[in-house]
């Protein structure tokens, strides 16, 4: 394949229009890449890599109607030579390693991305793989901890709704007690204080959504 | 947004710890009530005895007068005296058992009235009464030597029962009293314990009972403040983060194409200015919701007031709208969630009368019932066709949809009136059950103030 002869086909993924246009008009501008779709969730990314299948996706992770990493793993299914970029502004280790498992080739953030992006792509598109470096110490600093089972996360997402621990038990179908050592072992899996701390740092490593 | 429970839940633990405070309470006074009926017993048994020991004391008394002025009739050998003071005699000391036998019947219930009492006065009143007629008869015989020979030998038998009688009810008065001491002495032991452990565990489980209710109570401010801050932070990154990495891309598109695409740049920095505009007036919405429901202090006339002047920054002095503000009923504070949404709703009608109608005067009113709440916002500007925005498309024309929907969340009514060109009208209604904030005259505001202003 002659990399050199056609321009890289980029499809970008991001419930956001302004992120949408400011990509897309970086894009625009460079003559070996070039836009061929938008979509602004998980479920219009797939339809549109089917239809565009492009070289690159830009994939923002939180979108409503099926999210990045769901749309990585949807895509990836159909299409496992697909390249994806997944291009958040959340530094959470935990969401960076769920797009990564799903299939993402690079974790890049927005925020420090607005020079390096068209590079990403190139590098990505040539089969190379790009984590923020931020991240990437995130991701090294946490490969040692007992991740959460999927209880507990579910525990965790409704205490951060604002729950109490009755309520939680009556959602759950299970009793006080187990919610209290689901919340205990959250605690110590995390390293948490209280409740309140436990909520913060699952938001900042990506555990669970807002 | 969620709304906090509205229904304070205490749990079981608290419920517990309530029912066993009762409990408590109820057992320690019932402990105290028994002792004092204890008490009341002793006192009523001891009275039992001291009255059947003056009873027959007085009894002993009359027998011996009775005794004495026989005698002396006997060694006076007057038998016009002895006849006519027989009479009075026998009346004196038959109505002296019959007081006395009376005062046995009246005794306190549980008095055992001593075995020998009855019969002995059942001897006194048969056998004196016949004992005298003899003696009258034998004085007017004229044989005194027979009359003192039954005055000292047939009264004896009579004097020595009574006597013996007055010994044992006297031992049993000892015995009761020494009972009584120490029963008494017990029931002291027993109240003097019952108070003080009463009172101290009462104590303890009405302090542990407050510091639970009051931890459950922090701990329902802290969820509802994680709630708020998820919330800020889901409304910062929506909106504002957001369209700054959006722009900050344009601007980089822009960078990228100077110098050499000098004109293609200014185009592009045209649109990013635009986009930026638009970013700004987002992020004051944004920051115009968080800050209602951040800011719940001062009470919904009071922001009412302030938005108003706010909004009328918007026009030059003269042409603004005039604004009024009236309150129904006494002003109360309401619950914070329902605060948001009634001022979320204001916000929306009086946005849309200062932007929109171009009205000349806007009225707000705002009603605090016993049975409900209601707002009421109106300006006599241009109005709208009530079809028109129910049609699809237009129903999100001047935030109706956010509105009924602030209304839903509240459980309360919305209605909208408008016509063109004769203004509009804006009420929402709010039954009371939980619209007021609930008052802890106890406990410091300063705890239970909302300080979720940083994200």
């Amino acid at each position: 394949m002659n990399s050199e002869a056609r321009a890289i086909r980029v499809l970008v993924v991001d419930d956001h229009p302004l992120i949408r246009e400011g990509i897309g008009a970086l894009i625009v501008n460079q003559k070996d890449v070039q836009l061929v779709g938008v979509a602004a969730n998980g479920l219009q990314a797939v339809e549109a890599f089917r239809a565009h299948q492009p070289d690159v996706t830009l994939m923002d992770l939180q979108m409503p109607d099926m999210n990045g990493v769901d749309a990585i793993l949807a895509i990836r299914s159909e299409f496992p030579k697909a390249r994806i970029i997944a291009l958040t502004t959340y530094t959470g280790d935990v969401l960076a390693q769920r797009a990564l498992k799903a299939g993402a080739q690079a974790y890049l953030l927005k925020n420090d991305e607005r020079k390096n992006l068209l590079n990403a792509i190139r590098a990505v598109h040539a089969g190379h793989k790009e984590i923020h470096s931020h991240v990437a110490a995130e991701l090294a600093m946490h490969a040692a901890d007992d991740a959460l089972t999927a209880r507990e996360v579910e525990v965790l997402s409704s205490i951060a709704q604002g729950n109490s621990n009755k309520v939680i038990a009556d959602k759950l179908c299970i009793s006080d007690e187990t919610v209290k050592g689901h919340v205990s072992s959250i605690l110590s899996k995390l390293g948490a204080n209280d409740r309140t701390h436990a909520v913060t740092l699952a938001l900042k490593r990506g555990i669970i959504d807002l | 947004m969620r709304i906090p429970d509205l229904n304070f839940r205490i749990g079981p633990r608290l419920t517990l710890t309530f029912a066993l405070l009762i409990a408590l309470i109820l057992g320690g006074n019932g402990l105290l009530v028994w002792q004092f009926q204890i008490a009341r017993h002793e006192t009523e048994r001891l009275t039992g005895v001291s009255e059947q020991l003056v009873a027959v004391l007085r009894l002993q008394e009359s027998l011996l007068l009775f005794h004495q002025r026989l005698d002396e009739l006997a060694q006076a050998q007057d038998v016009s005296r002895m006849v006519t003071e027989a009479e009075p005699l026998r009346r004196i000391l038959l109505e002296q058992a019959q007081r006395t036998r009376a005062a046995l019947t009246n005794m306190p219930s549980q008095t055992v009235v001593d075995p020998a009492f009855l019969p002995t006065l059942q001897a006194i009143e048969i056998t004196l009464p016949s004992q005298l007629d003899a003696m009258v008869a034998l004085a007017n015989s004229g044989d005194w030597g027979a009359v003192r020979f039954r005055v000292s030998n047939e009264l004896k038998p009579l004097e020595t029962q009574t006597t013996s009688l007055v010994n044992s009810i006297d031992q049993e008065v000892t015995q009761e009293l020494t009972l009584a001491v120490a029963n008494m002495e017990e029931v002291q032991r027993h109240i003097l314990l019952a108070i003080p452990v009463t009172a101290i565990a009462t104590f303890l489980i009405a302090a542990f009972f407050g510091w639970a209710m009051t931890r459950r109570m922090v701990e329902l401010r802290m969820e509802e403040r994680i709630d708020e801050r998820t919330r800020i932070a889901r409304e910062l990154h929506d909106t504002l983060l957001q369209s700054f990495q959006g722009l900050m891309f344009l601007l980089q598109a822009v960078r990228d194409l100077l110098p050499e695409r000098a004109t293609e740049a200014v185009e592009l920095l045209g649109t990013a200015m635009v986009r930026g505009e638009q970013a700004i007036r987002e992020g004051r919405n944004a920051v115009q919701d968080l800050r209602s429901s951040a800011d719940m202090e001062g009470d919904l006339v009071q922001k009412l007031t302030v938005l108003s002047e706010e909004l009328a920054q918007g026009y030059p002095a003269a042409s603004s709208p005039k604004f009024d503000l009236f309150v129904e009923g006494h002003a109360r504070g309401l619950n914070d969630a329902i605060l948001n949404e009634v001022y979320g709703v204001a916000r929306e009608a009086l946005t849309n009368a200062y932007r929109h109608a171009k009205a000349k005067k806007i009225e707000a009113e705002v009603t605090y019932g016993e049975s409900l709440v209601r707002l009421r916002i109106r300006d006599d500007g241009v109005g709208f066709d009530p079809n028109m925005s129910g049609r699809p498309g237009g129903s999100r024309h001047f935030g109706m949809t956010g509105m009924r929907e602030r209304a839903d969340t509240v459980g309360g009514q919305l209605i909208i009136w408008s016509q063109v060109g004769a203004g509009t009208e804006v009420e929402l209604t709010i039954p009371i059950p939980g619209a007021y904030k609930l008052s802890f005259p106890g406990l410091s505001p300063a705890l239970f103030q909302r300080r979720s202003r940083t994200p």
